[in-house]
């Protein structure tokens, strides 16, 4: 993980200067695969009503998931246009929720209960998750761990759990909603906005 | 004050001799000739003493003691009682023209704008009024050729003869030109016996009136007639005198009017000025340049109404109100003569609400609407699909802007992140969320105020190929939305769209399809080495009608309110300036499609550098591209689709080339990168992607001190001009080209059109702007210069034949450009593509 971050260092510093206040440079492809830095917080729910999962080509409607916060380079986070690296959770992509580009803060949602202490949470290539199947999933993560990706040791897993908070149970995507804008506000002040636009009211109670 | 009238408004009396006649003796009240022959019965005088009779045909003196004093026989003559023999006279006359010229130069009407079927009451505005008179007995008139019509005194069409007789004179009727480039004679006959041999004629003409509005060019043809006006600069007006040269030396006053319907125009034709009082114009006998005059100076803010339109009109007959002879810009049921546009990205007349509220997952929506809008109709719907790791909170300039305009703009909550699939059914569910719950949104406040059928699209980004995804997916796909169908998208815009999909997936189809993007997008950059980047790939596939706003210097989330400065490259402008420009485009777009404000569209249609919103700053440079849509009706002579060598048309011509560095071919960049190489000939090209879609053009140069043309035939067969209006093709320079390096400048050149008999009338179009330098952005490869950027010139037919340049319309054989210092740039590399005539 070193070796990569210092390579990506390098890559960044061949690009022209970064000005301040001036967004990172693309990645460039040829780093990835790369690791996410850190597991802030973790925080399970439940849903009673299933919700649709589209950032993977075919994935089943949701009842269970993780919301996450992770740090990664900022270079990773930015949100593009043109194709961005896909986060993965082992082999699944998780969908990005807010991000901080500034520090490279990101929220995510993962479907299901992955062991986050086997699967390793990472960058893959550029691509748009709704094209991902399961076989190029599988071909990601086994691409991670050849470039000895790990994932976050028990430890550190349960600290972020212990972060994030206790297990959610809610209704359904809606009331996910709400919970993704608490999230937000915890753990990327900065997106605020965008938590305040999650929780816009019904019609007729505006 | 009544302007000096050149002209006496009687009519000349006209002899026409009888050639091969003996002349007659004259009679002796001098009315006609005579003969000596004495044959009336003696009784012929009984009970008319004193009294000049006719007795079958011969004129009888009778005197006192009522017996036959003379007798005479009339001869090019008719006998009338108490009259005797009068001269066989018809005279034709128009108010305007002189005696000596009405053979010559001959009555110019005017081409009928309204169609044949149209009513008189509204035809006698654009006719000419003919008064008909004899000395004696009646006539008989009708129109010698094709393309004139010819009205009663009662305002009835004529269909082969006419006949008044002597009781119904001096009558007047009436011509309509029907077609222009029409030439015909109305001739008058004599129906008397004995005056078979009289008659009398007029030379009619038809030209088109290409309108009075515009403004002054420097260089031929000096004047460019237009719809559109920004209130920065005066309303001229102008008459061609070599269109209509029995106008010249003619003083006419000049009123801005309201603009009103013909039929309107026919109950009252009264003239009341707008501007504080009519100017006046007298038609020069040289030039264009010499016969215009200023019609409106145009006040800095006159509380202009964008819907306001205006006729204007010159009265040549002084009588203040229009009719016959007079000439008038805007007789038409849809379009006015011209308009002016204030401040496009001033705040319109309504207040703006602002609702935020949400459906449900992925259902968030901020709606903006006229606070007023209890008392309006129904309007049109703007939704808007942001772009990934965008907010629709981030569109608040462009919804309170276009709602305070009459637009009911909605923002939502646009799943781009998984994808472009993901965002098209945001798109489509978003949409079919409002107009499913108007009964609670707003409390209600938009139910029964908003036009299922005119809803409008605009995307950003990921959202800006997800609207035009979401589209295909309900034509294509077999999408069904709840609440709308395709046919009431109206229009679908999209700001610097990604390309993820084959454009078969992310198609327009023949939808009116807007592109607007920014030369210096640091994320959707349009970089050739980046196939999602090249935008331009969408527009090619559109099949309606296309425009594109391509602003240099602007970065992607100028278009947003919040997103990170991705802008690279030299002259920035900003994100106020390019919001303004978001602004005014968009204001005019919709106005265009869904106001019925026509002249919007020369927003799109001209070159930038000739019409441009007054609030934008003067260094913004804009590339414009409009393409009338596939299946309309246009004579396209060149698009370079089938994969033909440079020396065929895709109409089937030959095309003779002179130039240097010519390939036609993809308009795709062969090296993914903008440096120049002699083995990269569409170097800059955007436009296509040889392994998904392919736009073709053609490309082409010339060194400095060299000239070079191309030189296109009219396929035998399509060189009837007379229905078209507008000659059209779209052309850019080839970045970083040394030829463009070493211009560094606007480029420009000179269209020629041939006709049949070798004529040619050729048109610099300089004059209205120039095809912008690439913006000088460096990056992708050596050199400054981003990719190219086409534009749309358009030459309105009628500036070929300005000042009466005898160009014969019927029978156009070829197009040619040429290239070179004595007609335009000195030197320059270009890409051409869509050579049209339109209507």
């Amino acid at each position: 993980m070193r070796l990569a971050r210092s390579l990506l260092f390098g890559l960044m510093l061949a690009a022209p200067p970064v000005l301040a206040g001036s967004p990172p440079p693309v990645v460039d492809q040829a780093v990835l695969p790369l690791p996410v830095d850190d597991l802030v917080a973790v925080r399970s729910f439940q849903l009673e009503e299933a919700r649709p999962y589209a950032w993977m080509k075919g994935h089943e409607p949701i009842r269970a998931g993780l919301l996450l916060a992770v740090d990664a380079e900022p270079a990773l986070c930015l949100p593009r246009q043109v194709a961005e690296p896909v986060i993965y959770v082992g082999g699944v992509p998780a969908e990005r929720l807010a991000t901080d580009w500034t520090s490279g803060r990101l929220l995510l949602l993962v479907p299901g209960e992955p062991d986050l202490a086997a699967l390793p949470l990472h960058f893959g290539n550029p691509a748009l998750p709704e094209r991902i199947d399961v076989e190029q999933g599988e071909a990601a993560l086994a691409a991670a761990r050849e470039a000895g990706i790990l994932a976050f040791s028990p430890a550190r897993v349960q600290a972020a759990r212990d972060a994030g908070g206790q297990e959610l149970r809610l209704r359904d995507g809606r009331a996910l909603d709400f919970a993704v804008a608490a999230w937000i506000e915890a753990w990327a002040p900065e997106e605020s906005e965008r938590a305040h636009s999650l929780r816009a009211p019904s019609p007729g109670s505006e | 004050m009544k302007p000096v009238r050149l002209l006496s408004l009687l009519p000349f009396v006209l002899l026409v001799a009888c050639d091969g006649c003996e002349p007659a003796k004259v009679s002796p009240d001098d009315t006609g000739p005579v003969t000596d022959d004495t044959s009336a019965p003696p009784d012929a005088c009984d009970d008319h003493a004193g009294e000049l009779l006719c007795v079958e045909g011969r004129a009888v003196t009778c005197d006192e003691a009522g017996d036959v004093a003379s007798e005479d026989e009339c001869v090019e003559a008719v006998c009338e009682d108490g009259r005797g023999c009068v001269a066989c006279t018809v005279d034709l006359a128009d108010a305007f023209v002189l005696e000596a010229d009405e053979d010559s130069v001959g009555v110019v009407l005017v081409a009928n704008p309204l169609g044949p079927t149209a009513p008189f009451e509204q035809l006698r505005l654009v006719s000419r009024a003919i008064d008909v008179s004899a000395a004696a007995g009646g006539v008989s008139l009708s129109v010698d050729g094709l393309g004139v019509a010819l009205f009663d005194p009662d305002g009835q069409q004529v269909h082969g003869e006419l006949a008044l007789d002597a009781s119904a004179l001096p009558a007047t009727v009436f011509v309509v030109g029907e077609l222009a480039g029409a030439e015909a004679q109305l001739v008058v006959s004599h129906g008397q016996d004995g005056c078979e041999a009289v008659g009398d004629s007029l030379r009619l003409r038809v030209a088109a009136l290409p309108g009075l509005a515009g403004g002054a060019l420097e260089a031929y043809p000096w004047f460019s007639f237009h719809q559109a006006f920004e209130i920065t600069h005066p309303v001229l007006a102008a008459v061609d005198p070599g269109r209509l040269p029995d106008r010249i030396g003619l003083e006419a006053e000049v009123w801005v009017v309201e603009h009103k319907s013909p039929e309107a125009w026919a109950a009252d034709p009264t003239l009341v000025d707008v501007t504080g009082g009519a100017e006046s114009l007298t038609v020069a006998a040289s030039t264009l340049a010499d016969s215009q005059v200023v019609a409106w100076a145009l006040p800095a803010d006159p509380g202009v109404d964008l819907l306001q339109g205006y006729d204007l009109v010159l009265d040549f007959d002084g009588d203040g109100a229009l009719g016959p002879g007079d000439l008038i810009d805007g007789l038409s049921v849809q379009d006015a003569g011209f308009s002016v546009f204030g401040d496009l990205t001033a705040p319109g007349p309504y207040a703006v609400e602002q609702v935020q509220y949400s459906g449900g997952n992925w259902m968030g929506q901020r709606t903006y609407y006229p606070e007023d809008i209890a008392a309006l109709g129904l309007l049109p719907l703007v939704v808007i699909s942001h772009g990934n790791g965008h907010n629709y909170t981030w569109y608040d300039y462009l919804g309170e802007h276009l709602a305070s305009w009459g637009y009911v703009v909605m923002a939502h909550q646009n799943n781009t992140g998984p994808g472009i699939e993901t965002a098209s059914t945001t798109t489509l569910t978003n949409t079919d969320y409002l107009l499913g719950n108007l009964s609670s949104i707003a409390g209600g406040a938009l139910e029964g105020h908003i036009d299922g059928a005119a809803v409008v699209w605009i995307g950003h980004s990921r959202g800006g190929e997800g609207v035009v995804r979401a589209y295909d997916r309900i034509v294509d796909g077999g999408y069904r939305p709840n609440n709308y169908g395709a046919e009431d998208i109206v229009l679908i815009s999209s700001i610097a769209p990604t390309v993820f999909n084959s454009v078969a997936d992310s198609d327009p189809h023949d939808v009116p399809y807007h592109l607007m993007a920014g030369a210096a997008d640091g994320d959707v950059s349009g970089s050739p080495d980046c196939t999602q980047c090249e935008f331009f790939r969408i527009a090619a596939a559109a099949r309606g009608p296309l425009q594109i706003t391509y602003v240099q210097g602007a970065g992607h989330n100028d278009f947003n309110c919040c997103g990170f400065d991705d802008a690279t490259g030299p002259v920035q402008i900003g994100r106020p300036e390019a919001q303004q420009l978001a602004k005014a485009y968009y204001l005019a777009l919709l106005g265009w499609y869904l106001d019925d404000i026509p002249a919007a569209a020369e927003y799109f249609q001209r070159l930038y550098d000739d019409l441009r919103p007054s609030a934008l700053a003067p260094t913004t440079v804009v590339a414009s591209v409009y393409r009338a849509a596939a299946a309309s009706d246009k004579l396209v002579l060149d698009d370079f689709q089938l994969g033909l060598t440079p020396d065929a048309s895709s109409s089937g011509g030959v095309v003779a080339i002179d130039a240097d560095d010519v390939a036609e071919d993809g308009l795709q960049d062969g090296d993914s990168r903008f440096s120049w190489s002699a083995s990269d000939e569409m170097n800059g090209m955007t436009w296509a992607d040889d392994r998904l879609d392919l736009d073709r053009g053609l490309v082409l140069g010339w060194a400095s001190g060299a000239e070079a043309s191309i030189d296109w035939e009219v396929p035998a067969g399509q060189g009837d001009w007379r229905s078209w209006s507008t000659l059209s093709f779209r052309a850019c320079q080839v970045t970083r080209h040394p030829n463009t390096v070493a211009l560094g400048v606007p480029l420009d050149f000179t269209v020629t059109l041939v006709d049949g008999a070798g004529a040619e009338s050729a048109v610099a179009f300089g004059s209205w702007g120039g095809l912008n330098q690439p913006y000088q952005r460096s990056g992708s490869g050596q050199g400054a210069g981003w990719a190219n950027e086409f534009e749309t010139v358009r030459i309105p037919l009628h500036a070929f034949d300005a000042e009466g340049a005898s160009l014969d319309f019927s029978d156009i054989v070829a197009v040619r450009f040429d290239l070179g210092g004595p007609f335009g740039s000195a030197t320059g590399q270009i890409g051409v593509d869509d050579l049209e005539v339109l209507p």
